[in-house]
């Protein structure tokens, strides 16, 4: 049993990423956030280097997020730089 | 009212304007228009142009979160931002901010605090294109600075 959430980057992320949507599949048993960062890190170099940065911003459907969360099949998880303002 | 849009494509001020007069009209007393415009100078260099990114959808609700503390904060009749994204080169208008109130305090109030958010809560990211390279904005201590004015 498995879920499917879409993976989004966006600003210097993206480029970095080399793209704006990445979709993963995670088990049911390890579902969590930190559970798809770990998934991240693990599948290049460029993904490891996003999740390392220190200033990274996380927002799970849209709502940025401290610390770790359950996923759900069909989430929308988003890593980018800090917001620059319009 | 309260309109929002996040767009590509350039807007005209005066469109807008007339259609808040129409709109505010028999209840407005004062209107305050605010257009940002893409600057040619940057920290270091000259810039020609900029790219504007955002998230559709997270960007949008940041910016109406924006406009509603500024209803919150004062009567005001009708707001309209509008934002631009994407490709935008010197000299071309970025961002619309216009409020219609009773009086001009609230006009003139609102139209600054929702730029000032704009500029340190609304989700967008900016890279500059100069002639020797470009570079992705960091934030502007200034910007924060003025941010905190309004705490």
């Amino acid at each position: 049993m498995s879920i499917d959430v879409k993976v989004l980057f966006f600003g210097e992320f993206r480029e970095l990423a080399g793209g704006s949507e990445f979709p993963q599949t995670l088990p049911l048993a390890r579902a969590s956030l930190a559970d798809l960062c770990e998934l991240l890190r693990t599948r290049n170099d460029q993904f490891l280097r996003i999740l390392a940065d220190p200033d990274l911003v996380i927002a799970v459907n849209q709502v940025t997020i401290d610390g770790d969360c359950k996923l759900q099949d069909g989430d929308e998880i988003a890593f980018f730089p800090p917001i620059t303002g319009g | 009212m309260i309109q929002v849009e996040i767009q590509q494509q350039e807007f005209s001020v005066e469109s807008e304007w007339s259609n808040a007069v129409e709109r505010g009209s028999g209840k407005a007393g004062a209107m305050v228009a605010f257009t940002g415009i893409v600057r040619e100078y940057s920290l270091t260099e000259n810039v020609h142009s900029m790219l504007i990114e955002h998230y559709p959808g997270m960007t949008e609700n940041s910016v109406y979160r924006i406009v509603e503390r500024a209803t919150e904060r004062w009567e005001l009749i009708d707001i309209v931002v509008i934002h631009r994204v994407g490709h935008l080169q010197c000299g071309e208008q970025i961002v619309l901010v216009l409020v219609t109130s009773t009086h001009r305090q609230e006009a003139f109030q609102a139209c600054e605090f929702i730029m000032d958010l704009l500029k340190t809560e609304a989700v967008f990211w900016k890279k500059e294109f100069t002639s020797s390279g470009s570079r992705w904005v960091r934030s502007v201590k200034n910007d924060y600075a003025r941010r905190k004015n309004w705490d």
